[in-house]
């Protein structure tokens, strides 16, 4: 198996070391590959959007085209994760306090996102969250995190913290508000691994 | 997350308004930029907080703030107005000539320059989430950024080759600028080297300190690189300067007066972006190089006059 990561902006480097990880910890054979590239989308089973900023990720899939192949590929059902930033371009809608919002998302999973909806950096924090079929509760990490405020039919809520989704799942697609990344837990990365054998 | 992006100075809301569009992924607030600064002289302090708020308002990407070096009260402000990350920069004058601010007692994070690795070791052991070089800051003159990276990346190679006991010597000396203050006072009344067990900074013993340098040295040596992220700052002027620090390691890109002193301000904003996210390729870099009018004004760093070179402050 081999797991693409978008390579654009953000925390690209922490998603290959957490990717190695879960395949160790699965004890599967796995590699992971850097996307920068509209050629970089062949061949590969799954694609990670990490954590980074959303206006900015957004401006360089629209120049590179990867925006139409990756919407193309997912509507198709190729396996897809967005943690944070990634979840706002996965989003289909967007709400922004920003008079213009800039950041275009791939619009391709029925959720609602609100960006920087737990404030600024000052307002980041860890929480401990109970996540559907994990054993043991989750450490997450939310750093200027956005929220999902709603979903459609077809998406199911995997975790609440004070009322808020903060992860869910639409067939293949896995979206996040915290950093899965950030931590030692391989637990989300492995879900994805799942999705991805179950695709 | 800033890595692998671009933060650009800006001095108002329309000028942050026009980094974000270009895909800044921060934006870093301040009075005047650098080249302003150097032209004005005088004294550079903490900008005014109301020119922050009007930043923190008008964009949805990080703000960061610049502070004096050593300005703690200055840094609270930024921190209880919300700034995202703090830069204790060397291109506003120095508040404390010995020591910098103990940024283990803030929660927003803190960005500092280096010139060599001991000062990018000292700044992390003191707390800093992210180091940059500093370059000489409103030149539109790469070479010192380049001269910092080198000397970085050179010092990381040789630790992966000493032993223990020059490791040792090594975070020894790193760590003797904590003393600064403590050496200062000793002169007048006696000439003995300061002792591991004295209180020198953050309440805490040279030998604390000490111990701290080693680790993060041993961190250094294990992960090849620094662990946090290391950006490229000071004189980056064009996209092609962008790609240059890209392509020596560095995770990221501050351009300072670089895109508000050229002619085409958005356009070198897009296009500094656009060069950062694809550094290594010559055909993009090519493309969005072309036609973005002049660069801002270049300065020879040998013609500033030594008391000018902000880079030798606070090391």
């Amino acid at each position: 198996m081999i797991i693409g990561i978008l390579d654009i902006q953000g925390a690209v480097s922490e998603h290959e070391v957490a990717f190695e990880r879960a395949f160790m910890s699965k004890n599967m054979k796995g590699a992971t590959k850097l996307v920068k590239t509209l050629d970089d989308l062949k061949d590969i089973d799954g694609l990670a959007l990490p954590g980074g900023e959303s206006s900015a990720i957004s401006a360089q899939l629209a120049r590179l085209g990867m925006d139409k192949e990756i919407h193309r590929m997912v509507e198709q059902g190729f396996p897809i994760m967005g943690t944070c930033a990634g979840t706002i371009l996965l989003a289909k809608r967007l709400i922004t306090d920003m008079d213009e919002e800039i950041t275009v998302p791939l619009g391709l999973m029925d959720i609602t996102v609100k960006r920087n909806a737990f404030g600024r950096q000052k307002e980041s924090f860890e929480h401990y969250i109970e996540i559907k079929n994990m054993d043991e509760p989750y450490g997450a990490v939310f750093i200027r995190a956005p929220m999902i405020n709603e979903v459609g039919e077809g998406v199911e809520s995997l975790a609440m913290l004070n009322d808020e989704i903060v992860i869910a799942r639409q067939s293949n697609m896995l979206a996040m508000v915290f950093h899965p990344e950030l931590t030692m837990d391989t637990r989300i990365h492995e879900m994805f691994i799942d999705i991805v054998l179950e695709i | 997350m800033q890595k692998g992006g671009v933060i650009m100075d800006v001095v108002t809301a329309e000028q942050a308004r026009i980094a974000e569009d270009a895909g800044a992924v921060a934006v870093m607030s301040l009075e005047r930029v650098p080249s302003d600064i150097r032209a004005m002289g005088g004294v550079a302090r903490a900008a005014d907080p109301t020119k922050l708020q009007e930043i923190l308002d008008e964009v949805s990407i990080p703000v960061m703030a610049k502070v004096r070096i050593g300005h703690f009260a200055e840094a609270r402000i930024w921190e209880s107005m919300g700034a995202d990350m703090i830069d204790e920069s060397e291109v506003l004058t120095p508040a404390d000539p010995y020591y910098h601010i103990d940024k283990s007692e803030f929660t927003v994070p803190f960005v500092c320059g280096c010139t060599y690795l001991g000062e990018a070791v000292r700044r992390i052991a003191e707390g800093a989430a992210m180091i940059r070089t500093k370059g000489e800051a409103g030149t539109g003159n790469v070479v010192e950024a380049v001269r910092h990276m080198h000397l970085v990346n050179q010092m990381i190679e040789n630790l992966k080759i000493i032993d223990d006991e020059k490791l040792d010597a090594v975070a020894h000396t790193y760590a003797k600028p904590f003393g600064k203050l403590e050496m200062a006072s000793r002169q007048e009344w006696c000439d003995d080297e300061t002792s591991a067990d004295e209180i020198v900074f953050g309440g805490r013993k040279m030998a604390d300190w000490k111990a701290d340098v080693k680790a993060i040295l041993i961190e250094i040596r294990d992960l090849g690189r620094l662990p946090v992220v290391n950006f490229a700052a000071g004189g980056i002027a064009t996209p092609a300067d962008a790609s240059l620090m890209m392509s020596m390691g560095c995770d990221g890109v501050f351009v300072g007066s670089g895109i508000f002193k050229s002619s085409d301000p958005k356009k070198m904003a897009k296009s500094i972006a656009d060069a950062v996210t694809n550094f290594e390729d010559a055909k993009t870099l090519t493309e969005v190089s072309m036609g973005l009018g002049n660069a801002m004004p270049g300065l020879d760093i040998g013609q500033i006059p030594e008391d000018q070179i902000l880079q030798n402050r606070g090391l």
